[in-house]
């Protein structure tokens, strides 16, 4: 088993296998003799005890339960605390001297580091562990601006590049997927600065050019392929949806703001073609989803359709149609989809696709 | 202990020890410029939103720059369009002017990309004598023209704004002008050789194509706060007395402390000494 996603899936199945059996017994359709149950029954139990003490998953529905608030606790704890040790050190970093103030910057993510791997030597479930390691992550971008506020230096991107790495350690060491998110933010924000550089302009404006983080968007979309993320639970799925937001949103701000583009041509010339753009690269996103079972680029590519569908329809009849029969429209383009999505669930269903 | 963890913590200490080398070395063996301020050019920043958390205390760098009005005065205006940047000064500034300046559909205005260039801050020099110059002239206009028609109110008034205006600029505007920018760090150091007299700051700089005519101003400048580490924060504090400096409108005051400010080898300020005026 490579991951905790994947042996999560085998305890469901199990689940469902038994809860499957129980009904085709209770309806007289199948009837297992009490050996073959006692030997399905005891491999399961053994299963289920090896996943569980390797990657501590939830085996009944109440684990479930449990498993999702104490998820979203730590995601909430996570960021909290990080805003704490932030604001903790703003109030009283004016109170010490240059070397307190260092010292305190360079040892806080040094230490985090440290108890985040002690307590996951320790704790089975990995939840406190990785509310540290987010906390340590905030101390070094702390650590860094920091110094920078206090020695005077001139802002760099490079920050950015060292950001990205420590979110990436840390949610491979430590098995974290929002840092993961953070790491890959980190290092689109650092290669759209490098390219926003290249044609002259100073880095922190990058958003000023949104195609900047179109290379990013590609690099980071094919990422999983190159580099194998399976040992990982749902690396792949971060980098995939990382890599359609990062190339989408900008298409989207193109398509309707053309003077930002470095492209020589009229702004509607621009905008026209971003707005094509954005419906072949969604469209195409969703059936390439289907067709290698990402449900992720599927969902994220039916987003992005959807709201270019509605923007060039706003565009177009916003002004010019009373507001009933646009929002009509609205609903009736709704229904077109619902049809086409119909179709393909209906064809994919022939052809025997039915785990996306 | 994982090799991940390690690698983490090697990257950490790296980083830090980086940064740390980078700053020994701008303080380095001589340094570029040494200036004394006052509160005129370096005023303590009040970050009001965040007033109450932040112990910190940081000074503003407060410059000026020389530019023309529409009736092609000179003007002493910090976000204007400096009158030493000319278009061949853009030209050797690296901006392709010629392509700029092809006829379009967008002659009214035009965004151009912005250059990142290094500034030269001129303290007391002769751009703020310049300035000093225009407000007493400004003024003594005036006041001819107040004689010859004393009853004219709007005379008077603006009289009286000319008066605190031209006060204002002897007492507590800034003296640090921008006059120059460049692309070479060792040539402008060597070109305005007087440590006591220039800063060099990077920054931004932000040429305009508005109404079928070529111009720029001063976009940024990327450090545009210096740090007050301990124990100079508290002689401010004391010097102070937690009252923001002012000069606006006829509410200026005088500058109440002076900074003696280095510039290191790669242009970072950092402040040697902090005293009571």
């Amino acid at each position: 088993m490579d991951n905790k996603l994947i042996a999560q899936q085998r305890a469901d199945q199990i689940r469902a296998f038994n809860n499957e059996v129980k009904m085709l017994e209770d309806e007289k359709v199948l009837t297992l003799e009490p050996p073959q149950r006692e030997a399905v029954a005891q491999y399961h139990q053994s299963l289920l005890k090896t996943l569980s003490n390797q990657f501590d998953i939830d085996t009944s529905d109440r684990e479930k339960q449990l498993s999702s608030g104490m998820k979203i606790a730590s995601f909430l704890g996570a960021l909290a605390m990080a805003a704490s040790v932030f604001f903790l050190f703003y109030q009283f970093w004016g109170y010490l001297t240059t070397p307190a103030q260092v010292s305190v910057l360079v040892l806080a993510p040094l230490l985090t580091l440290g108890l985040t791997y002690f307590i996951a030597q320790y704790e089975t479930t990995g939840y406190f562990a990785k509310l540290l390691a987010m906390v340590s992550f905030v101390c070094f971008i702390l650590n860094l601006s920091m110094l920078g506020q206090i020695f005077n230096i001139t802002p760099s991107d490079k920050a950015l590049l060292v950001w990205a790495a420590y979110g990436f350690l840390l949610a491979y060491a430590f098995d974290v997927r929002l840092l993961l998110a953070m790491g890959i933010m980190c290092l689109a924000a650092f290669i759209a600065a490098r390219v926003g550089s290249w044609s002259g302009m100073y880095w922190l404006y990058m958003g000023e050019r949104p195609e900047n983080f179109l290379l990013p968007a590609l690099v980071i979309f094919s990422l999983p392929t190159w580099i194998n993320q399976k040992p990982y639970s749902g690396f792949a799925p971060v980098y995939r949806v990382a890599g359609c937001l990062l190339f989408l949103i900008p298409v989207l701000v193109l398509s309707s703001w053309g003077g930002a583009s470095y492209l020589d041509f009229p702004d509607a010339v621009i905008e026209g073609f971003y707005q094509l753009t954005g419906f072949v690269v969604s469209g195409a996103l969703v059936a390439t989803g289907i067709k290698k079972h990402w449900s992720d680029v599927v969902n994220t590519g039916n987003v992005f359709f959807v709201l270019f569908l509605y923007t060039k329809l706003f565009d177009w009849w916003w002004e010019i149609m009373p507001r009933y029969l646009f929002f009509l429209v609205i609903a009736l383009c709704s229904l077109l989809l619902l049809f086409v999505y119909k179709r393909i669930r209906h064809h994919s269903q022939l052809t025997g696709e039915h785990h996306v | 202990m994982s090799r991940l963890t390690i690698i983490s913590a090697v990257l950490l200490l790296l980083v830090n020890v980086m940064v740390l080398a980078g700053v020994a070395y701008n303080r380095s063996d001589d340094k570029v410029t040494q200036l004394l301020l006052t509160e005129r050019e370096l005023s303590v920043v009040n970050d009001f939103s965040s007033a109450d958390e932040n112990s910190g205390m940081s000074l503003s760098i407060n410059w000026s720059s020389l530019s023309r009005n529409k009736e092609n005065k000179l003007i002493t205006q910090r976000w204007g369009e400096p009158d030493w940047l000319s278009e061949d000064k853009l030209k050797q500034l690296g901006v392709d002017v010629d392509s700029i300046k092809v006829p379009g559909d967008d002659d009214r205005y035009r965004d151009v990309q912005s250059i990142e260039v290094v500034f030269v801050l001129e303290f007391d020099g002769d751009a703020y004598k310049t300035a000093l110059t225009i407000a007493e002239k400004e003024l003594a206009e005036a006041t001819q023209k107040q004689q010859a028609d004393a009853d004219n109110k709007g005379l008077v008034r603006s009289l009286k704004n000319l008066k605190s205006k031209l006060e204002r600029l002897q007492l507590s505007d800034t003296r640090l002008f921008i006059i120059d920018a460049g692309l070479d760090k060792q040539a402008l150091i060597e070109k305005y050789s007087d440590k006591k007299q220039y800063l060099f700051i990077s920054g931004e700089l932000k040429p305009y194509w508005v109404d079928s005519k070529l111009t720029a101003s001063v976009k940024d400048l990327f450090i545009s706060r210096v740090h007050v580490p301990l124990p100079f924060s508290d002689i401010i504090t004391r010097a102070t007395q937690g009252e923001a400096f002012s000069n606006y409108g006829d509410e200026f005051i005088a500058p109440r402390y002076a900074v003696l400010l280095n510039l290191g080898k790669r242009l970072e300020p950092w402040i040697e000494s902090v005293s009571d005026l």
